[in-house]
């Protein structure tokens, strides 16, 4: 059975190796097909600065090389910390806070970070 | 109902073990099922049985033990993230050439697929964060 798994990042890049295992844990997922989205709320999104490339950005760069098409990031996180959709590694769709409600709402399973 | 668990903090300097514990021990009460506790992230520090809690001081990870016994619960750690943080079964240790293996039984050392088999296997996965 697919399952629909959304992953929320919610904290900042460069906090040991906590990063990479979730995204470790969500390339785990994809690669066992299961319907895999991602969300970055708040300081979350600063893991998708591009020139951070020692951090996660890179790895996030690759997801749709594993059929990871479904990724979010809170629009009103951007602003705040200076960042518009362009400065992101990968095209992720701005969602409002009710969007994001509704996104949740509408899964199976929720990663949280 | 069949309930996974992921743990991803440890007990030194985080309540997830003992949070997640409460809710395991509330939703067994009530009928439901725990098919799968995942530790994950700094969690995995539950296995390690070379950690000594002070004298009066819950000892959580032993607590974990005696419910997995008690429900037939599996406590699986990620390998991935024990290895990073010095808990080894006795096969990983002589694998990578340490000293000694700490894994406290009975957890058992798994890979990431495990957790995902979980998510498929189980009606809700609920997840205790740091």
């Amino acid at each position: 059975m697919r399952r629909r798994i959304l992953f929320v990042v919610s904290h900042a890049p460069r906090r040991g190796a906590l990063a990479a295992e979730l995204l470790d844990e969500l390339l785990i997922a994809a690669a066992f097909e299961q319907k895999v989205s991602v969300l970055f709320v708040g300081d979350g999104t600063y893991q998708l600065v591009s020139g951070d490339d020692a951090g996660t950005a890179r790895g996030y760069r690759a997801l749709p090389t594993y059929d990871v098409h479904d990724v979010f990031v809170e629009r009103a996180a951007l602003k705040p910390r200076g960042l518009t959709p362009e400065r992101l590694v990968i095209a992720a769709r701005p969602l409002t806070r009710p969007a994001i409600s509704r996104l949740i709402a509408a899964q199976d399973v929720v990663v949280p970070d | 109902m069949n309930i996974s668990i992921a743990v991803h903090g440890d007990a030194a300097n985080s309540e997830s073990p003992a949070l997640a514990l409460r809710f395991a021990r509330a939703a067994v009460a009530k009928g439901h099922r725990i098919h799968r506790v995942f530790f994950y992230h700094a969690g995995v520090a539950l296995a390690n049985a070379s950690i000594v809690q002070p004298q009066g001081e819950d000892d959580v990870a032993a607590q974990w033990a005696a419910f997995a016994d008690e429900h037939h619960v599996e406590l699986a750690v990620c390998i991935a993230a024990a290895l990073r943080r010095g808990v080894l079964s006795q096969e990983d240790a002589e694998r990578y050439d340490r000293a000694a293996s700490n894994l406290k039984p009975p957890f058992r050392i798994v890979g990431l697929g495990q957790w995902v088999d979980a998510a498929v296997e189980s009606d809700r996965v609920v997840t205790f964060t740091t």
